[in-house]
């Protein structure tokens, strides 16, 4: 089930134009469905999920996106409950999980009615600094809640799969971290065992201990107020349980290893990391993830005072990607740290003659906490595939 | 003196009869490199204080005294590198006043000065090469569009490297409105760089208001004896850039040769012999073997 993370994925390079935002604090759910009748209105949804063409901004989807969660938690989620026992039904509720994605990564949040309650609250970052608050997504909510309340049927049981790695790597290239924590926690209720769910998240823990999240943690925290992320230390920890047991239930997750690698060495344990690292990059021929291993190779070779080594991996992951920026800075380091300015120098020319638009110049490094995210377009038009398959 | 082998990072400049040697953009260091340049302010009152002499300065190197010679400035031409942030976070008509600050800087610079233009986001980029032809600069600021993350530590060891490129007397102006959250290389890294440069950090941090914040570019300025300047908005950055260029102006350069040279962190201790003036000035350099 793991195939997609083996694929080479070299040309999903380039950053999202805007996705610089990022939610970060997760208290999550949709409103709750409190105690009044419900309305009914299934068979309204259940016409609006049968004309839906997925991958489209169709008027169905546009229709049913302008339900409020409240409507949607009663006259969808609760009349579920008394059809998932009809088999004769399956196959529009995996449909209708399909639409509400769709709205979910279709449908512009601000053209979405407004969450109903606190709780659903999450904190919206941009380049290291708080935003002010965002909203989980309440579609995706429901897309989820649909297929939870679903018997296990093979069909069904290959929809969601197919469904939550695909919204995990929509949430994942955007930055929505506050979405993912939850959607991830789903997942590995429903695919307790599967790898990829647990190398996803091993990279949403390996990104909680990034800078770009703990800034906003400890501002959040400095304030006050509470925040589902973890520190530091404990986010790589996290990250290292998640990855070993990716590379456990399957050894040939190279991603997973590399990854692994990484965090053990940020932990400290540079001759653990580089076994990992080394062990990785033995077995495969991806240049995204040689560049990636070489230059975290490189990373942990200097840690251990092995400077030719460390020069030999950034020079590696230099001449996979000759026009990123990273192995060029740290070979001109390495350089200026053993008093060689003019090397340092010469390290360092190739990259500044090159033009700032960051297309004709990428650095795999600059995607690399989006993780499972640089797959989206792959993922996504997989699940829609299949749901096309069964319209 | 021991005339040992020094690295070169950390002692770049080759002093000769008090006056230092430009004729090289991009010296050798494979000779013999028997000197530290050491970059001072002496501020009474806050004000920078002028007319020191060489008698005025008493320099230690580990402890020890050192032989001090006071360069003239007259002599030196500036190398000025501004590495400007236009990460996503920056503003349109905040990118317009960072524009005219820069402007107003390179409108200070005389005749043998030099600059040099370098912007990042998540991308570092060198806009404009060091030059003496500062209307090439000039015309390199209307280039830069902003958009994207911030490789703060990136750009910092990419400007910082840069600053030393050329023999003169090297300032490194870095401007950041945001916090790091792309680089390859972290702020130790980038620290240990500063410790072994020669040219001198002023950080200008605009826009901070937002919880804890990291010492970066603090601790990167004060590793090389300049100063971290905080604004709350790009309004008024113009007299601040103006403002760096005329307190380096009134810096003293004073360089010795040392008399131990053992690799490893030397401490320096600038010691002024007047009453009540604050002195700011590296706290120390990295001196490696050569051909490490």
């Amino acid at each position: 089930m793991a195939d997609r993370l083996r694929r080479p994925a070299i040309r999903l390079l380039r950053l999202p134009a805007l996705a610089v935002g990022f939610a970060v604090c997760v208290t999550a759910g949709l409103a709750g469905s409190g105690s009044e009748p419900p309305q009914y209105a299934f068979d309204e949804w259940a016409g609006l999920v049968e004309r839906h063409e997925p991958g489209t901004l169709d008027e169905a989807a546009l229709e049913i996106s302008q339900w409020s969660p409240r409507q949607l938690s009663l006259d969808v989620l609760r009349p579920i409950s008394g059809r998932v026992r009809d088999p004769a039904n399956l196959r529009l509720l995996r449909l209708g999980a399909m639409l509400h994605a769709d709205i979910a990564m279709l449908v512009p949040d601000e053209d979405l009615p407004p969450a109903t309650t606190s709780r659903s609250r999450v904190i919206m970052s941009d380049d290291g600094r708080t935003q002010g608050f965002g909203a989980r997504s309440v579609h995706l909510q429901v897309g989820q809640l649909i297929l939870d309340r679903m018997p296990a049927d093979p069909t069904t049981e290959r929809f969601g799969y197919l469904w939550y790695r695909a919204t995990t790597a929509w949430l994942a290239r955007r930055y929505r971290f506050a979405d993912l924590a939850p959607h991830l926690s789903a997942a590995r209720s429903r695919f307790s065992d599967d790898p990829a769910v647990q190398f996803d998240t091993g990279c949403l823990y390996e990104t909680y201990a990034s800078p770009r999240i703990q800034y906003v943690r400890d501002a959040v925290r400095s304030r006050g107020m509470g925040t589902a992320v973890p520190s530091h230390d404990a986010s790589l920890q996290l990250a290292e349980r998640y990855f070993s047991r990716a590379v456990s239930l399957d050894p040939q997750l190279v991603e997973a290893r590399i990854r692994l690698g990484r965090v053990i060495g940020l932990q400290g344990r540079h001759d653990a990391a580089i076994e990992q690292l080394e062990q990785a990059l033995a077995v495969t021929g991806d240049p995204l993830l040689q560049y990636y291993g070489h230059l975290f190779l490189g990373h942990e070779r200097e840690a251990t005072a092995d400077t030719a080594g460390a020069r030999r991996h950034f020079e590696r992951a230099r001449d996979l990607f000759p026009t990123a920026q990273s192995p060029h800075l740290a070979l001109s380091r390495l350089a200026r740290v053993a008093g060689a300015l003019p090397g340092a120098l010469d390290a360092l020319a190739p990259i500044l003659v090159l033009p700032a638009d960051q297309v004709q110049r990428p650095d795999p490094w600059w995607v690399y906490p989006m993780g499972i995210g640089r797959m989206e377009t792959a993922l996504v038009e997989d699940l829609r595939r299949f749901a096309r398959a069964e319209r | 003196m021991v005339a040992a082998r020094i690295a070169p990072s950390v002692l770049a400049a080759v002093v000769a009869g008090g006056l230092l040697s430009a004729q090289s953009q991009r010296p050798t260091f494979s000779t013999r490199v028997d000197a530290v340049r050491v970059d001072v302010l002496v501020t009474g009152d806050g004000r920078p204080l002028r007319g020191l002499g060489p008698a005025d300065f008493e320099v230690l190197d580990n402890g020890v005294v050192q032989n001090v010679t006071l360069v003239s400035l007259e002599e030196l031409p500036l190398s000025v590198v501004l590495a400007l942030d236009m990460s996503g976070s920056l503003a349109p008509e905040e990118a317009g006043h960072l524009r005219d600050a820069s402007l107003g800087l390179i409108n200070g610079l005389r005749p043998r000065d030099e600059a040099g233009l370098i912007t990042f986001s998540h991308v570092v980029t060198q806009q404009q090469a060091l030059t003496a032809d500062l209307a090439r600069v000039r015309a390199a600021l209307d280039r830069p569009a902003p958009g994207g993350g911030t490789a703060l530590a990136d750009a910092a060891y990419a400007g910082l490297t840069l600053t030393e490129s050329s023999d003169n007397r090297g300032l490194f102006v870095i401007f950041s409105d945001g916090l790091d959250v792309s680089s390859w290389l972290t702020a130790d890294q980038v620290l240990d760089s500063a410790r072994r440069s020669n040219g001198v950090v002023y950080a200008v941090s605009v826009g901070s208001t937002d919880g804890p914040r990291p010492d970066f570019l603090r601790e990167l300025a004060e590793a090389t004896g300049g100063s971290l300047l905080e604004a709350e908005s790009t309004e008024n950055l113009e007299a601040l850039f103006v403002g760096i260029l005329d307190e380096f102006r009134l810096r003293y350069l004073l360089s010795y040769s040392p008399r131990a040279t053992t690799p490893g962190w030397h401490d320096i201790e600038v010691r002024v012999r007047r009453p009540g003036v604050v002195v700011r000035a590296r706290p120390g350099y990295v001196s490696s073997p050569v051909g490490r």
